[in-house]
């Protein structure tokens, strides 16, 4: 138990991590669009430990990077779209794994994962129009999905070897 | 076992129907998006929902309405001052386009790289929020 | 869309985006009280009003509350008129070929007393026989509301039988449905908080409100010309506007010009002096209504008439072209 306990942490400080790394850098094309390499984490414990970690990871993460960044208002979007993507990701992971790559996962929940961030911001503000960049978004979701996705494959053909560590 | 079947392959059959139905969300947003353009007549920015300040592209004009939240620096720069910080907004006229030029909403500073141009300009920690109000055509009877 | 007429909502407010959630539902609502009044005005199939017009002999049949407001402020509109506002001239709109089948890229002849439609879009002038026959189905009086706990119209039993084909009395609304439209319309888009707005139905019934410095320009159109230029516009805030003219819709035969204003007394299109007339004033229905019957009125009989009428603006066109108006002051000429 304490080792699984231990195994998330690690996991979800890593999420944490990169997530703040990629605050640094600029926006790609348009705000709000990340790479999304904290998806790799997501994913990685919901392959190796189970949903429920899962759902401990992005709870975690959302709540701690909101209290990092000092905004409490993008908890409502980030954590929508966390637990979204995650459920998205799980059900493909699931049902589909056989006849679908982890790369085409990854992009769908990205995709996913954007699109409900900005859902989100457009229902709590009804006096705006953020919809232009809603293409944008699902097109990086599509593209990033790619890379986190091939991350991914890469990590599980080497087996645990990275997460006995 | 799950870790199997992801090791197979990078790719897969049953990507090229994910990867379609993907792009074809993708092409149905912009379409939907982009097309029905309208004209830009004129901004509005608020913050936490409240307009601070508009501005009339046919006169190049401004109207402060918060007077305590906005500092105009010139006639195309204006400091808009919020709870947890401001934002320094810059007028471009003439092709009816706005952005922030300073602002000191954390680290990433998103909303520097937004212009009116391609859409809401929005600064989530400050709820700061440029958007654009339409043409309207002469009311036409007969 | 309203009855076949595009409706559209314009909001000057200045502080108001597009597409944003409150804009949406506004323009929801607004299009959907357009269905609603569509399923009922529409002279398509399943509609109440073609319920009732395909309804045979005396016959009471229970309505919807808005074709009872309808019914009842037409029925005002007939007596006020002395039956120069009727909407009970829809066969003879048919006969004369001025309703949307006859607009059809090519026209089918379907009814007995159909005419082959002209290249330059005219009709040859229909039987008398018809016209006479017709115009004995329009007395509208006949025509009697009932509240009993719920919405009752009782149709009379008028027909007439020519060629072995019997035709029933029947009832368009559509030249008072826009304005009700609007009366209805500016009360949801208000509710909504906008202030600075306009409502156009079809572009012959407004409701404009205000703009946020000062009053809408309202643009009245060059009966004259071919392509809907506007010759004059007025300031106008806070009221309804409705317009009827014979320029909207016309075919001509031997120089003479046939329009889509039928005049109840002769069972033909009118002839007319005033071939524009725009009213401003509070009730969108009524001016609609009213619209009408003062093209059927002519100058003459149409300014006393009008002039008697309280609250209400008017700008005529005649057809030498002379704009007569009683806020000739405030008018601005364009050209």
């Amino acid at each position: 138990m304490g080792k699984k306990v231990a195994k998330l942490s690690v996991l979800c400080a890593l999420s944490l991590i990169t997530f703040m790394v990629e605050n640094l850098l600029p926006p790609l094309i348009i705000p709000g669009a990340k790479l999304g390499l904290g998806n790799i984490f997501v994913m990685l414990t919901l392959i190796y430990m189970g949903l429920p970690q899962a759902l401990v990871l992005v709870l975690a993460k959302s709540l701690l990077s909101a209290i990092i960044v000092g905004n409490m208002f993008s908890l409502a979007f980030s954590f929508t779209a966390g637990v979204l993507s995650l459920i998205v990701t799980y059900l493909m992971l699931r049902f589909l794994s056989k006849n679908i790559s982890v790369l085409s996962i990854a992009s769908t929940s990205a995709c996913c994962h954007n699109l409900t961030q900005l859902c989100v911001f457009w229902l709590l503000n009804a006096n705006v129009n953020v919809m232009l960049y809603a293409p944008y978004l699902a097109l990086l979701g599509l593209l990033s999905g790619l890379v986190t996705g091939f991350i991914v494959y890469l990590i599980t053909k080497k087996d645990l070897k990275v997460l006995v560590s | 076992m799950l870790t199997e079947n992801i090791k197979k392959a990078p790719f897969k059959k049953g990507d090229i129907i994910v990867y379609l139905a993907l792009i074809i969300l993708v092409v149905t947003l912009f379409l939907v998006t982009l097309l029905p353009q309208r004209e830009i007549n004129g901004f509005t920015v608020t913050v936490g929902g409240k307009t601070v300040l508009y501005g009339d592209f046919l006169n190049n004009s401004v109207k402060i309405s918060k007077v305590d939240w906005v500092e105009k620096i010139d006639e195309n720069t204006y400091k808009i001052i919020s709870q947890s910080g401001y934002n320094t907004i810059k007028i471009d006229w003439q092709n009816k386009d706005v952005v922030v030029i300073e602002t000191d909403c954390g680290i990433s500073k998103e909303c520097t790289y937004m212009r009116l141009k391609n859409g809401d300009v929005i600064c989530v920690p400050h709820q700061m929020i440029i958007s654009r109000t339409g043409e309207i055509p002469k009311p036409v009877v007969g | 869309m309203l009855l076949g007429a595009p409706v559209a909502v314009y909001v000057a407010d200045p502080n108001y985006i597009l597409d944003s959630k409150v804009d949406r539902n506004m323009r929801r609502e607004v299009y959907d009280l357009a269905n609603e009044l569509n399923s009922i005005f529409s002279i398509e199939e399943n509609s109440e009003i073609s319920a009732y017009n395909t309804a045979i002999g005396e016959k009471r049949v229970k309505i919807s509350e808005h074709f009872y407001n309808v019914l009842s402020l037409s029925k005002e509109l007939f007596t006020q008129s002395n039956g120069l506002f009727n909407p009970q001239v829809s066969h003879l709109v048919d006969l004369w070929g001025f309703t949307k089948r006859h607009k059809d890229e090519v026209f089918i002849k379907q009814k007995p007393y159909d005419r082959d439609r002209n290249s330059d879009g005219s009709f040859a002038l229909p039987d008398q026989m018809y016209v006479d026959a017709f115009k004995s189905l329009t007395d509208f009086s006949l025509v009697t509301l009932t509240y009993d706990n719920d919405y009752f119209v009782t149709k009379p039993d008028q027909k007439v039988t020519i060629n072995g084909e019997t035709y029933y009395s029947a009832l368009d609304l559509s030249s008072v449905v826009k304005g009700y439209f609007c009366d209805l319309a500016h009360k949801i888009v208000q509710s909504y908080g906008i202030k600075n707005y306009y409502i156009s139905a079809g572009g012959s019934s407004l409701y404009l409100s205000t703009r946020p410095n000062g009053s809408w320009d309202l643009q009245i159109v060059d009966p004259f010309s071919k392509n809907r230029e506007a010759i004059i516009s007025v300031p106008v805030s806070n009221k309804q506007v409705a317009a009827s003219g014979t320029y909207q819709n016309y075919y001509t035969i031997d120089g003479v010009n046939y329009s889509h204003i039928i005049d109840p007394t002769t069972g033909a299109p009118t002839k007319s002096d005033l071939v524009s007339v725009t009213l401003i004033g509070e009730d969108g229905a009524k001016l609609d209504g009213l619209s009408t019957a003062l093209i059927n009125m002519g100058q003459e009989k149409g300014l006393e008439f009008i002039t008697n009428y309280q609250n209400i603006n008017y700008i005529f066109i005649n057809n030498k072209g002379e704009i007569i108006s009683d806020i000739q002051k405030d008018i601005t000429y364009l050209k």
